[in-house]
């Protein structure tokens, strides 16, 4: 069984990978400090994870994490922030209600999501050099979670009007 | 998709993942293919991406200059030292010419290994294990390359260690790793002598260079100790070392290229990137 990838789908990776190519390149050549970048990747799969649940936000997530791991420098070893995001795609996922598409739901989808994420930093620490700044850490999380207050309605109303043009 | 089929995919993206993981730690070549071809496929993007402003054209020579002039200097104060003397006598360790690049890539994952991505590559010069500078000292050595963008391991990464000198003479290696429970701020390194001599906070540490110049040239500045950890009868002396250049803060760098070894003229030369 080969799965068609739809306009949607390809439009959701698309964006993955304008936001890997954002935060890895753009918004370092103006000048933001490293401990202050959002991750804008994970917002973009926390904002289509909440709107249709955890194995959606998985697979998002998977996919996500590859373009990461792949978009230079990259993460290593090759394929870990893919698992990392998956588990944060689907941690969003678990925020998903069928009645309420709010903004709320979707914050707290995000901040489940970057929690997942700055955890999984940790395990990397205790596995890898043993260094993990906490500073750093609650500072990312804090652009991120802002970032997301301004970014998630937009992108929630994107996806709303994108799926009505499918169903129509 | 059924939600069916939608697991199962799901599960097999998964499985794939993990072996390539698993791959990736074992050391097989497959995931650096794959690296490669991504970067020879996002390279020029990024490329393009970070050449938006590009008002600061006379900001970079200026940097470039000055780059040259502090690695003539450094240099200059070596070779009056009798053994250091030797090691630039040399032919591949006269290396001065510089190729001038820009930070396009910075690794902001959580599994990031402590690496950038210049905007030369392959086409330009490059080639692996080559000396990156800035303009206040040394940044990393070149690791992979590609055709137009190459990665350069920073210092603070797990595997990294450079042979440094103290002050005058006194040898050792600077490494991220802490030994055993010393505790250190982000971004500091830690410094291992390699007899039992006395260093105090304050002094420069400088690297040693390699047979070569590969990978690191002789005279950069790695950075200064800021303190030497109390001994608690461990066999080495360790100290604390404040990297010269903020790895969160890097934009115009050079890459030191090796001297061809065609040319006489031992100057610095710097080319311009293609």
């Amino acid at each position: 069984m080969i799965p068609r990838l739809s306009l949607l789908g390809l439009i959701r990776t698309g964006a993955v990978l304008v936001a890997a190519i954002t935060v890895a390149t753009v918004l370092p050549r103006f000048g933001v400090p490293t401990r202050f970048l959002p991750d804008l990747v994970v917002i973009v799969v926390a904002s289509s994870a909440v709107v249709r649940g955890p194995a959606h936000g998985a697979l998002l997530g998977l996919a996500a994490g590859w373009v990461v791991d792949l978009v230079p420098p990259g993460g290593s070893p090759l394929g870990l922030t893919a698992l990392l995001f998956a588990a944060a795609g689907a941690t969003a996922g678990l925020a998903h209600r069928a009645a309420s598409r709010g903004l709320p739901r979707a914050l707290l989808g995000l901040a489940a999501a970057t929690a997942v994420v700055e955890i999984g930093g940790v395990c990397v620490a205790i596995f890898g050099d043993g260094a993990f700044d906490l500073a750093a850490a609650a500072t990312r999380t804090l652009a991120t979670l802002a970032v997301g207050l301004l970014a998630l309605p937009l992108l929630l109303g994107v996806d709303r009007s994108l799926t009505r043009r499918r169903l129509a | 998709m059924t939600s069916v089929g939608r697991q199962r995919l799901l599960v097999v993206l998964l499985l794939i993942t993990v072996v390539a993981v698993v791959l990736d730690l074992s050391g097989s070549v497959l995931p650096d293919r794959a690296r490669s071809i991504a970067a020879a496929a996002i390279g020029p993007v990024q490329r393009a991406v970070a050449a938006v402003d590009h008002g600061d054209r006379a900001a970079l020579e200026e940097e470039n200059a000055v780059l040259r002039a502090r690695l003539a200097q450094a240099e200059a104060r070596l070779a009056q030292d009798d053994a250091a003397g030797r090691l630039l006598a040399s032919p591949s360790a006269g290396a001065g010419r510089l190729l001038a690049a820009r930070v396009v890539g910075t690794n902001t994952t959580v599994t990031g290994g402590r690496q950038v991505t210049l905007d030369v590559g392959d086409r330009d010069g490059v080639e692996p294990n080559l000396t990156v500078v800035a303009a206040d000292g040394l940044v990393g050595r070149v690791v992979t390359v590609g055709p137009w963008s190459s990665d350069v391991r920073l210092l603070d990464g797990a595997e990294a260690a450079v042979a440094v000198r103290v002050g005058d003479g006194v040898l050792g290696s600077v490494s991220a790793s802490a030994l055993g429970d010393a505790v250190r701020a982000p971004g500091d390194l830690t410094l291992r002598l390699v007899d039992r001599s006395t260093v105090a906070a304050g002094d420069r540490v400088t690297t040693l260079g390699s047979v070569g110049g590969r990978p690191f040239v002789p005279g950069i500045v790695v950075g200064t100790i800021v303190a030497v950890d109390p001994a608690h009868g461990q066999l080495t002396v360790t100290a604390v070392v404040r990297p010269a250049v903020d790895p969160s803060r890097l934009d115009v760098v050079a890459v030191v290229l090796p001297a061809a070894p065609a040319t006489t003229d031992g100057g610095a030369a710097a080319k311009a990137p293609s």
